[in-house]
Order: structure tokens, then sequence, then C-alpha cells
């Protein structure tokens, strides 16, 4: 956590894990409730276990084969098959909310009213409305919210935004994303009764597609490397072309974000082929950075200056280094940069995990949650960052099954 | 083509700088405090000389010394005319001084042998021992050449700064402000936070790394493929054949045979340079 709190002056919800901060923490435990036990809560499970802050006090979910499997990984916990009870736990004092999108909204209104602090899973909410009231009920209750959007503690990501802030890449004149898959999406079902259940991501009632579930997570990108700026309307379009086995979502979608500056954005997602896998690509005049590898390109060699630069100097009577030496610039060199690495150690991901991925923040992002239940510190604009990626993955899910324009509002969050 | 410019902008100091694409890149000369025709007759006869060298040693020209060599010598020794058998001769030294790490015949196809071309002193002919091999001086042309204008410059003037593509530079004398050349290596992103800066008088900075573009082009001895990796090594040292030389066995050398290398250029100094992605670099004394 040290390393990400070196940008903290640029990312403020950093802030809230500095080494002073976790000193406030010492010695506290983080009583934590862990509602919906599918494989995305038994990731976070799993890490939440291996937390010196966190105890793992109570779990739940209706689903009982999915208890059964976190109650094997935390014996010590409460068991719930009903939300409401482990929200009248008083041992508990936050919970984490893995459920399906359509329940994120509900659940996290009914915590903060029973006095829990709540993580909750992105996105955020179903429908615009569901997260302004999910906002709303925030902003009332004086409780801790943290977003499952862990790239905003990856040190990665960090350190790319940080460059791009810095100018490193010059003016930002695009954003593109896309996340390819070749799988159906679909988990196993043994009785088909649970189909919906089960495979709630297939159908409308419950999921928002490939917009709520994947391009959430890049839609931040485009709101970190224009440094706030927020994007004036999505166009897009999708259809199902492969997977016709009566789900509900698109199996490929298209989305455009336009900036008011007139950069775009871009996300396009695709199930059936996986060969360029995932990539968030911040498009520079002056160079490119390519998150998920962790490596900046220069756009063009930056030609050297070269002796004449000295004799500039010479010219002014200036006595000054002259940066031109270097390995051979060649006289009809191709734009074929091969970059250089920004974090060492760098894991680079395919994004065909549904559940999650070592090293992808999300370990940072769970303790961050453990410090704020503790210190009752709420980590800086993550809920709004975490509110805008929503409504964009919405607003651009709407537009891909309109296949329309969508304006975007601007004065949701404040 | 080449370019001049006399410039008389600061009184005290008139400088004239010149420039011209030979060697598969820029070469420039800065000379202040000299008389314009003076300047102008000694870069002209400069680049005359660095126009034959490009000539002789470029092997992709059809016709060229070099090219006659590569084509030839693995059926008959060919005759070479003095400054090449030198050359030749002088890459053989290197090869050895190095523990084999330049070597001009690194392309070779085989991999067999460690030593690949005879040079025969009393007939100045050169033969290689099978097929498959080519001679490159890529790594040691441009820093005989620069040696050679040295001397050309020190016969006329008393000061000069000679980069040729930024990778062989050569400092005469010193800075007409008076101290010696500040010379900075170059971050491939940012233009005011450069990797390094050595302080250049009457010596030479040799830096070897992949290209500004990112791509690699030095070739590995001992496997024939070309090395691509993100540290650079700067050397430094009276001549600049050497530090040429230096810096591209130093670039390809494994750590452990590093300090024997470095122990066999007396009176030279070797950096790596590993560039920060915020700017600057990780410096290394080797």
């Amino acid at each position: 956590m040290g390393a990400l709190a070196a940008g903290a002056m640029l990312f403020p919800w950093l802030t809230a894990c500095t080494p002073e901060k976790q000193k406030d923490a010492a010695g506290g435990k983080a009583r934590l409730g862990i509602i919906g036990t599918g494989s995305r809560g038994r990731f976070h499970l799993a890490n939440l276990l291996e937390d010196d802050l966190v105890q793992v006090v109570a779990i739940c979910d209706d689903y009982r084969p999915h208890l059964d499997e976190a109650a094997a990984m935390c014996p010590g916990a409460r068991l719930y098959s009903d939300y409401h009870a482990l929200l009248e736990d008083s041992e508990v004092d936050g919970v984490v909310i893995c459920t399906p999108l359509s329940m994120h909204s509900q659940m996290t209104i009914d915590s903060f009213a029973a006095g829990k602090h709540v993580f909750c899973e992105k996105a955020l909410a179903w429908s615009v409305q569901q997260l302004t009231d999910m906002y709303s009920a925030w902003k009332a209750s004086g409780k801790v919210l943290m977003v499952g959007q862990q790239r905003l503690y990856d040190p990665k990501y960090v350190k790319a935004m940080e460059l791009v802030a810095g100018g490193a890449i010059g003016q930002v004149v695009g954003i593109r994303n896309y996340w390819y898959r070749n799988n159906d999406w679909r988990r196993p079902v043994d009785d088909p009764s649970q189909e919906r259940r089960i495979n709630w991501r297939l159908y409308q009632q419950y999921s928002r597609g490939l917009m709520a579930e994947l391009a959430c997570h890049q839609l931040q990108n485009g709101s970190w490397a224009m440094g706030g700026l927020r994007p004036d309307y999505v166009s897009g379009t999708g259809s199902i072309m492969f997977y016709k086995d009566g789900r509900e979502v698109f199996d490929n979608v298209a989305a455009i974000y336009q900036y008011p500056n007139g950069v775009h954005m871009t996300f396009d997602s695709i199930i059936a082929n996986k060969h360029f896998a995932m990539g968030e690509q911040i498009l520079g005049s002056e160079g490119t950075i390519d998150l998920v590898r962790g490596v900046m390109y220069s756009e063009q060699p930056r030609r050297r200056a070269g002796l004449r630069q000295m004799l500039e100097q010479i010219e002014q009577g200036i006595l000054s280094n002259a940066a031109f030496a270097g390995s051979s610039w060649v006289t009809e060199a191709p734009g074929t940069d091969k970059g250089i690495r920004f974090v060492d150690n760098v894991s680079v991901v395919d994004g065909a995990s549904s559940v999650g991925f070592s090293g992808d923040g999300s370990v940072e992002l769970m303790h961050a949650y453990a410090l704020a239940v503790i210190t009752g510190v709420q980590p800086a604009e993550i809920v709004e960052e975490a509110c805008w990626s929503t409504l964009l993955a919405l607003l651009g899910d709407e537009a891909t099954r309109t296949a329309s324009r969508i304006d975007i509002p601007k004065d949701l969050f404040e | 083509m080449s370019e001049f410019i006399y410039s008389t902008r600061n009184p005290q100091v008139p400088v004239a700088y010149s420039r011209c694409n030979a060697m598969h890149t820029q070469c420039e000369i800065l000379l202040p405090n000299m008389a314009e025709g003076d300047a102008r007759a000694l870069v002209n006869d400069i680049w005359a000389m660095v126009a034959a060298a490009d000539a002789a040693y470029n092997r992709f020209r059809n016709g060229s010394p070099l090219s006659v060599i590569n084509r030839n010598a693995a059926r008959e020794a060919v005759e070479v005319d003095d400054e090449m058998f030198l050359l030749l001769e002088l890459s053989e030294t290197f090869r050895k001084s190095t523990l084999g790490w330049f070597d001009i015949t690194a392309n070779a196809a085989s991999r067999l042998s460690d030593r690949h071309l005879e040079l025969d002193a009393a007939r100045h002919t050169v033969r290689f021992f099978s097929d498959g091999i080519s001679l490159d001086m890529g790594g040691i042309a441009k820093g005989f050449v620069l040696e050679k204008t040295v001397k050309m410059v020190s016969g006329a003037t008393s000061a000069a700064l000679i980069s040729f593509g930024g990778s062989s530079t050569a400092a005469v004398g010193s800075h007409p402000m008076g101290a010696p050349w500040p010379v900075s290596v170059a971050h491939p992103f940012y233009a005011d936070r450069p990797l390094n800066t050595f302080n250049l008088e009457n010596n030479s900075l040799s830096v070897s790394g992949k290209d500004p573009s990112g791509r690699g082009h030095i070739i590995d001895p001992t496997t024939g493929n070309i090395v691509s990796k993100e540290a650079m090594v700067a050397a430094c040292g009276a001549s600049p054949l050497v530090t040429e030389v230096l810096s591209t066995a130093m670039w390809l050398a494994p750590e452990s045979d590093r300090a024997e290398i470095l122990a066999a250029f007396t009176g030279y100094q070797a950096w790596e340079l590993l560039p920060l992605a915020t700017g600057g670099a990780k410096v290394n004394r080797l």
C-alpha cells in the first residue's frame, strides 16, 4: 500500500490508506459479513481471510450450495439465508455485497438503514434510478461505501494515470477498450428451475450484460485519463449473433463515448473470439499507454535536437548540457517503438476469468475497505468514480440495446 | 548533402555548425572560434572522408569493398587495402579482448566456431572459414571514422564537439565557455529529463542499446539473434573507436564477464543506464 500512497495527491481515495492511516487502524478488526457467496463472493472471501485487519463473522446466501462452499472456507462465521437477518447481526460492522446486479441497490440501501458500512460489487446498480437512490442513501448514512472497481487500487493503473496527468503522452486524443472472450458466459446448472438464478448474467431482468459486467471496469479508465472530464453522450450497437441459446443480453457490443473536447472512448466486446483478449489503451499525441501490459510507447521516437541545440546555447552565451547522446539515431527509423515498462512485476491478465485475477488490485481494495470500516473514514471520491462508471455502463447498455445516441446527465452525483 | 551554418550571434564566440547524413545516421560537428572559411574547408574535407568511408564499409552497397569481401571470401582469399586490413585486425583484437562479445561476424549463419575468418598479414587478404559468414562493420566503422575526424579537427583547431548519430560523441578541447562539454544521454520520452550527463574534454562517449525507435539492432554473437533490452550502456575514454567497441560489448556481455572486459581497457569507464518511466535513469557504474 505504501507505493500507492505515493500517488495520493492525484488519487484522493488513496489518502485513506497511507501509512499514517494504517496506524490509526492498528489493533482494530473490521467485522464483516458477506452477502452473496457465489464465485465472486468467495474470491473476495479468500482475500479477506488473509487480511489481518478482517474478521469474517457472517456469511449469507439463499442458494445453499454456495453458502456451504463459503462456510467450509470460514467455519467460525455465522450462516444466514436471508440478508435481512445478517443486517440485524450486531457484530457485523460492514457488509460485502456480491450478489446479482439487480439486487445491489436494495441491499445497499437496507444495509445503510441497518447502520452498516458497505462494500458493493460493481456495477453498482441495474438502473440509473437505482443508482441515484443508492447515492442518496449513502450520502444520508454517514457510513463508508466502497465499490469493486479494483483498478482504482491497482498500482499499475495508479502509475499509468500519474504518467498521463504528468503529460508523459501529451494530450489525450483517444481511449480504446476491448474485452474479448470465447466462452458462453454460462455456469453449470443441475436443476433447470435454477437457470435464471445461476445464470442471472444472461437475463435482462437481473443483468445489464457486457456493458455492466465488463465495460464498467474499463470505462473508468476514461474518467481517469481525461482528468475527471465526463462524456456528453454515448452511441452504441450490439446483438446476439453467436450464442442463440435463449439468453437476453448481447454476446457482442460496441459503444462510443464522446467527451466535450471531441475525444472518443470506445468499448467493444465479443465473447465468441478471444484472440485479442483484453485491451485498455490511452492514446496521446506523444505516446500511448497500454494499461493491461503496463507499457508506455513513444508515439514518435523523440527526434533528438542534436548539436544544433548546443549551437543555440553558445549563441546565447549559455553553458548548458544538450541531450543528444544515445543509441544511434537512424535516419529512416520506423515508428515501431517497443515501449518502456512503467511498473515492475506486471501481472498481465487476459480477461478470461469471470471471477477475478491475482494482482489486479482486489486485495488492496478490500484492505482499504477494512481500514475504512475500522476508522470510519470514507476514502474520498471513490463513490463518485464508481457511480460514474456504472452510469456510463448503464447508458452504454441502453445505447447498444436501442442502437441510438444517449445524452449523459452530468449532475446526478453532486 | 550537408548543411553549414556560421553564426556570429555571440560576438565573443563565433561558431560553425555542420551536419550531413552518412553511415545510416546524422553526423554533426560544432566548431567554435574558427574563421568561417577555415571551418567550411575543414568540414568539407571531413564529410568527403566520411562519405568515402561510408562507401567502403557499407555492406549493403553493391560493389563496396566490404560487400566484395562478403560475396567472395568464403570461396577465396580477398585482397583488401591497408585501411580495411587494419580495421579487420583491430576487429579481431577487440573480439578477443571483449571475450567474444564484440564480433563483426556476429550475424554468421553458423555458430559452430568462435573464429570465422583468417587474416593473412603478408598478403593483406581475408578469407572466411565457411559459407554463411558476412562481416558487419556497423559496430566499429563509425568509431573508426570518428577517430579519423578527431585527428583532422585537432590538426586545425583547439575545440570541437562531434556527434555521429548521438551514439558516438567526441570532444576536442573544452566548451568555449571554459568548461568540459556537458553531453547528456537523451531519455526516450522526456527531452528535459536525460538519463545522465557526461562532461567531455578531449575524450569520447559511446552509447549502445536499442535505437530510439525501440528497435533492436545489435546481434548477440552467441546466438545470432538481435538483442532487445531496456538498459543502455555508455562507455567513456580517450578513443572513440575503443568506446564504440566497448559500449557494444558491455551491453551484450553478461554481468559475469563485464569486469574482465573492462579490465582489458585501461583508462576507460562504463555505466549501465536504465531509463525510468518518469524520466532520468537508474545509473550503475560498471
